[in-house]
């Protein structure tokens, strides 16, 4: 063989192997990624119980003060011959949201029971990998509660069941997914049609000229505007200016809307663009108006690569979490929102507060919600991308 | 020509401009109904963009304007009355590249008709389809599989089909501008047989870039170039005794 015929040999070669190395390196990191969040998520479907004997003929069960009250009287029952125990450490034990627990569940009970209660986060970190605990006032309390079994874990799939809360062992995503789909469907609604009116301008209606170039070199900068400046201009324009309610999903959606809108214009734009000509002028030429040759046509043809546009798009609005900070969708809401003028979170706000949260318990709680984020978008492209298809197969 | 038949279409002093250039000089033609007429001449010569002048499809270009008249049935099409989408009804297109759109055949040819509030029912639209169908000489290529993706067609069916097209709405006049440049031979023998039937319903005239078709099927023609019509007149003479050198050079490939 030639030398220059071996030469162009090892550059293929060397040329296949970058190209093998980088993706390599890709699935790996991925995979490390992936690995660490669901190894991490198992942890939060196991619930940590304690086990309490209650006599419920001697407190008041309507009333939490009480119930708190008389279940840490049955907690330090258990330890009345320890001295060295501390009560503050203790009391730790059961979580804050037991007695509302207690009050739902045995609201006409009367008589003694011997049931399993809900502990706390301190308890189930514990239970799932006991070098976590560095404190040795628990490490002692739980020792011992251990070897006497009063305590254990259980399957829970409680963390779909609630919202977020103080408390680790009772915070849940459900608010979270509820806020994140208002959101959305706000953002979807408001985003897609303008964004697609204003493409279709763009292309059919303004002539060429200073005004188009000034109107498309502000649309591609805004595209690359950071996110947070969007929340500022959502706190300005739909909070102080036209006072719609503050940490509301219409107002997080719409915001998101104003983030998305440069990208999802840009991409209907180039999809319009991308169809031949000669599609326009034969329907014109069989007598359409511009306004038929483009809703019958143009759209219809394009709408492939203005979904695909849209998906990237609302998976961007869907994991972002700056702009909303700044309209108040941080805060602390633990009741799943209702309708759009609700105060909700969204689940990458849900994340960062999580993964804030100094508690015991929050670490597997936001593995389980990155994980939760990440379903909820594949599921939301999952139907884009067959609704896609749907319109591929019939152009 | 027959001195006592009124025309179809006649331009009158029409002047074309896209932005600046001008691309048609003072076009004076009367152009008569029931028969081919042949618009020939080198590339860039202005035959297509009069072609585009009979039914306004110049409109869709920015920078274009329209200075002269072209009369339809004596009623000037650039008068501020006249409704391009209405105009458009009455001189349909055919385009060189055969430009179905990429739905079923069915729904390719319905559509005109459709927007035009031509067809309500299934029956009358099935009448149309397979109308326009025959006409255009696909009916029987097609009709097991009038559902099918018109992009599944040949090109010369293809290009069958946009004629169908064009036929669906029962216009006057069709245009076509060099509509065979993009199919083999024997899809050019269909069509230039297909244009011969069409003759007696139909104005037809066509922007062809082959001498030959346009000896065998057009009974007038026109030489176009540098944006002025040098000769017109019946097929047979500006083939055999043209008038102009220019004309004489070009038909025997001499320039062009």
């Amino acid at each position: 063989m030639s030398d220059k015929l071996l030469k162009r040999y090892r550059a293929e070669r060397i040329f296949r192997n970058c190209c093998l190395i980088s993706i390599s390196i890709v699935i790996i990191l991925l995979g490390t990624l992936m690995f660490s969040i669901v190894s991490k998520s198992f942890g939060s479907f196991r619930q940590a119980y304690i086990k309490l004997t209650l006599d419920f003929s001697e407190f008041d069960n309507s009333t939490l003060e009480n119930t708190n009250h008389y279940l840490r009287q049955k907690l330090k029952d258990k330890f009345v011959d320890d001295n060295s125990v501390n009560l503050e450490s203790l009391y730790k034990m059961i979580s804050l949201d037991t007695p509302q627990y207690i009050k739902k569940k045995y609201k006409k009970f009367y008589g003694i029971k011997t049931l399993w209660i809900p502990a706390s986060s301190v308890v189930g970190s514990y239970l799932k990998n006991r070098s976590i605990i560095q404190d040795q006032t628990y490490l002692h309390i739980l020792d011992k509660l251990k070897s006497n079994h009063q305590i254990k874990l259980k399957f829970s799939l409680n963390i779909f069941k609630t919202s977020d809360s103080r408390e680790p062992e009772s915070a849940g995503v459900l608010g979270g997914i509820i806020g994140s789909l208002l959101t959305i469907t706000i953002c979807i609604f408001s985003a897609i049609p303008i964004g697609i009116f204003t493409a279709v301008f763009l292309e059919e209606y303004i002539p060429k000229g200073k005004f188009k170039y000034f109107l498309e070199v502000n649309i591609n900068n805004l595209a690359s505007v950071p996110s947070i400046v969007y929340g500022l201009l959502g706190l300005a324009i739909f909070i102080n200016f036209f006072e719609m309610p503050r940490s509301s999903s219409l107002v997080g959606g719409l915001t998101l809307s104003l983030l998305i809108l440069p990208a999802i214009i840009i991409t209907t734009r180039q999809s319009i663009r991308a169809l031949p000509f000669s599609i326009k002028q034969g329907a014109l030429a069989l007598g359409a108006s511009p306004m038929q040759a483009t809703m019958h046509h143009i759209i219809p043809h394009a709408m492939p690569g203005i979904i695909t546009g849209a998906i990237l798009s609302i998976s961007r609005a869907i994991g972002e979490t700056a702009p909303l900070i700044m309209l108040g969708m941080v805060a602390f809401i633990s009741d799943i929102p209702k309708n759009f003028f609700d105060p909700s979170s969204v689940m990458p706000v849900l994340i960062y507060t999580w993964a804030d949260s100094p508690e015991y318990g929050f670490v597997e709680k936001t593995s389980s919600a990155i994980l939760v984020l990440i379903f909820l978008i594949v599921g939301l492209n999952y139907y884009a991308i067959s609704f896609r298809n749907k319109y591929e197969i019939r152009s | 020509m027959s001195k006592n038949k009124k025309p179809k279409i006649s331009a009158r002093n029409l002047n074309l401009f896209y932005g600046s250039r001008q691309a048609l000089f003072d076009i004076n033609i009367d152009i008569t109904s029931n028969q081919v007429t042949s618009l020939i001449g080198p590339s860039g010569c202005g035959k297509s963009s009069f072609l585009r002048c009979i039914n306004r499809m110049n409109d869709i270009f920015l920078g274009c304007k329209v200075d002269g008249e072209v009369l339809l049935d004596g009623d000037n099409i650039y008068a501020n009355s006249v409704d391009v989408v209405d105009l458009r009804t009455k001189v349909g297109m055919v385009f060189q590249k055969p430009n179905p759109f990429p739905i079923s055949i069915y729904e390719n040819i319905i559509y005109g008709p459709k927007i035009h509030g031509l067809a309500s029912s299934k029956s009358e639209m099935d009448i149309i389809v397979e109308k326009s169908l025959l006409r255009a000489g696909l009916f029987e290529e097609v009709k097991d599989r009038l559902h099918a993706n018109a992009y599944e067609l040949s090109g010369g069916q293809q290009q069958r089909l946009c004629i169908a097209r064009a036929l669906a709405i029962d216009p006057d006049v069709i245009l076509m501008d060099e509509p065979c440049s993009a199919l083999d031979p024997i899809a050019t023998a269909k069509i230039e047989k297909l244009l011969d039937e069409l003759r007696s319903n139909f104005t037809l005239i066509i922007v062809t870039h082959s001498m030959q078709q346009a000896a065998r099927i057009s009974q007038k023609t026109a030489f176009f170039n540098m944006g002025k019509i040098i000769e017109y007149g019946d097929t047979k003479e500006i083939f055999t005794t043209p008038r102009s050198k220019e004309t004489q050079d070009y038909i025997t490939g001499r320039f062009g």
